[in-house]
């Protein structure tokens, strides 16, 4: 039988399956909250999802990614109501919401449920159905209710612990939960685990999910598994770059990049801007556009004359601390009033620079670098052989004095395919440091 | 405004209607409290109404003075009542704030005028089809009719269960015996859609 909206059942049998059927694949991801007759959630434990595949007796038991084995019989007395409920992702664009989806089937026993965004507003955090102790029994009731604020808002309405929002901009995201059980020690899931789930869970190629998942091998080792960063990679379009355009090298690279920016950010995509004598933000590659998206990028751009490092640099700054005003309206959306640039960060900034040599813009480049090692960007120059290229100058940069932290490294890629797991380990081997000194000297918040 | 009343509602909780004069004899004065439970969640808010159509013998409404619902109110929480006083209603509530009745009603059968034989007390989710709201969604909405006087309750009808996909119900009826012996009351419980447009079609008048 199908339920509508506001509608209340008696359940013909308190063991089932809810599955959720999503055949147009939105966006979105779902948990289940056991809650008291105070509408809190009852313990940690008793929020299921895929970060918490159980509650502690197994009466909630997330099966697979789109079904739940439910046993009301085992829930404890005081649990009173168990609701399903749908959310965006943690860190979708701050404009998306329900009010989109499309047509969404929630089965359990011989009842189903469809809704879509029609019957919505602007809720991101929905919670579909809610199943209740009544009288002596249990009931089913179609809520299809929620909140705008997504799943922080949620979180908090059950009253469970939220963490501090990563930045003015960011979605709130919940803490990681803590699973505690007397059989194991607590155990923490890992956002860049969360952070490949939802590459797994969307439309996402597979070549990105497994540089993802090599890259997170990486960061395991310098405990970054946990770690938020907004990427930015900074191309040289000079002309004696063609070669590694052609040979699909500077593709390759993005490519990684975008799959350390999906573990990297909630967002899941990274900024791109072009240099040579010019500067340019191209805009943002994600796990679902970075297919020949440089290519398409150097057509339109073509590559030029002239290697100036300084206005990238300065550009970048910009876009993330805004300190001039007629920066206001370049870099559009991200630009920030001075005012509202933080003295501190949640989040640093991971640029990648990939250039095949020596700046024609030195002095001033050695300036800006200088200037910005007082904010929480770090600088990761790559070099590419190229036939012309030549490291001097970049690897007297990765040495430079006078700066208030080291905000920079320099490595070189060899010759030939790239070699991923290689760029991983050299991606960060120095930005681990990087980031306890800056957190030391305050330019991060711990 | 097209009529609008939906049987398939029925298909899920028949109304049932129940003789309450056993259980409240010789009562004169009636009082039928609604309340609910604002809503917790972002959208609309609930706003449930209470309301009162007086009949004649044929079961119509005949003047617009018989019709006492928010839509005769001076303003947003002001009391109103009937011309004659027999209906008294505490005021429009529109989400569902104040503690215990959010709206009451009280009819006092004393006052009634000579041609009228029935009230029939609606109860209603203003704007419904428009919001989307069933009374399924509203936390904690519930009707009784009590003793004016003892404040015992004769009837107790809990909208959010028992009529969950609906957003108007015939809730009460207070009607008069054909002995001259005064009123009885009866818990009726008829849900269907619509809104008060129906309701109002049900009874005879068009759109307010």
């Amino acid at each position: 039988m199908s339920i509508i909206k506001g509608q209340k059942i008696n359940l013909s049998s308190l063991i089932f399956k809810l599955n959720v059927s999503d055949i147009n694949k939105n966006d979105l991801t779902h948990s289940i909250f056991v809650i008291g007759k105070d509408r809190k959630l009852i313990q940690d434990e008793y929020m299921v999802f895929y970060g918490n595949e159980s509650s502690p007796e197994n009466a909630i038991v997330l099966e697979n990614e789109d079904i739940y084995s439910v046993n009301l019989e085992k829930l404890p007395a005081h649990a009173d109501r168990v609701a399903f409920t749908i959310h965006i992702p943690v860190g979708s664009p701050e404009s998306s919401n329900l009010s989109s989806l499309s047509d969404v089937t929630i089965s359990f026993g011989d009842e189903s449920l469809s809704f879509n965004g029609n019957q919505l507003s602007s809720e991101k955090a929905l919670i579909v159905l809610e199943f209740y102790r009544y009288q002596d029994s249990w009931k089913a009731g179609a809520t299809v209710q929620g909140f705008n604020g997504g799943l922080a808002k949620l979180v908090e309405y059950y009253g469970a612990e939220v963490s501090a929002p990563q930045d003015n901009q960011a979605v709130p995201v919940p803490a990681p939960v803590i699973v505690e059980s007397p059989k194991s020690a607590p155990i923490t899931i890992s956002l860049a685990k969360k952070r490949i789930e939802k590459l797994e869970a969307s439309n996402v190629d597979k070549i990105i999910i497994n540089l993802a998942k090599q890259a997170s091998g990486h960061l395991e080792k310098f405990n970054l598994d946990n770690h938020t960063a907004d990427v930015v990679i900074i191309l040289d379009f000079s002309a004696s770059m063609t070669p590694a355009f052609n040979d699909g090298r500077v593709q390759s690279v993005a490519e990684q990049l975008v799959a350390a920016g999906a573990l990297f950010d909630d967002n899941q995509s990274i900024d791109v801007y072009m240099f040579d004598s010019r500067v340019k933000y191209l805009g943002e590659l994600t796990p679902l556009n970075f297919k020949n998206q440089i290519s398409k990028w150097e057509k339109q751009y073509g590559l030029g004359g002239g290697t100036d490092y300084a206005k990238p640099i300065q550009a970048v700054r910009d876009q993330f601390f805004n300190t001039k005003e007629e920066s206001v309206g370049l870099f559009g959306r991200k630009a920030k009033a001075l005012s509202e640039i933080p003295a501190e960060r949640d989040k640093p900034i991971y640029a990648f620079f990939l250039t095949d040599g020596d700046a024609t813009d030195k002095t001033q480049t050695t300036r800006l670098i200088k200037e910005v090692s007082r904010l929480p960007i770090f600088w990761q120059f790559v070099g590419i052989d190229t036939g012309w290229s030549s490291f001097d100058y970049l690897e007297k940069l990765d040495d430079l004095s006078d700066r208030f932290i080291d905000n920079a490294d320099f490595f070189e890629l060899g010759k030939g395919s790239i070699d991923q797991n290689a760029l991983f380990s050299k991606m960060f081997q120095e930005y681990p440091n990087w980031i306890k000194i800056a957190k030391s000297k305050g330019l991060l918040k711990n | 405004m097209p009529i609008n009343i939906d049987l398939n509602a029925n298909k899920i909780k028949r109304g049932v209607t129940i003789d309450l004069s056993k259980e409240a004899p010789g009562v004169k004065q009636f009082e039928i409290g609604l309340g609910w439970n604002q809503n917790a969640y972002d959208g609309d808010a609930f706003d449930l109404d209470a309301m009162v159509f007086r009949v004649d013998d044929s079961g119509k409404v005949t003047q617009q003075s018989d019709v006492i619902f928010y839509g005769i109110a001076p303003a947003e929480g002001q009391p109103f009542s009937s011309p004659e006083g027999d209906v008294q209603h505490s005021g429009d509530e529109r989400v569902g704030a104040k503690p215990g009745d959010d709206e009451m009603i009280t009819i006092d059968t004393e006052k009634t005028p000579g041609y009228l034989s029935k009230y029939i007390v609606f109860l209603g989710i203003f704007d419904a089809e428009k919001r989307g709201q069933t009374f399924g969604m509203v936390d904690g909405a519930a009707a009784e009719i009590r003793d004016a006087v003892s404040k015992k309750v004769i009837a107790t009808i809990d909208l959010s269960e028992q009529n969950s996909s609906n957003t108007i119900i015939n809730a009460f009826e207070i009607i008069r015996s054909k002995d001259g012996s005064g009123f009885k009351a009866k818990n009726v419980s008829q849900g269907f859609n619509g809104g008060i447009n129906a309701a109002l079609a049900s009874v005879g008048v068009g759109s307010a």
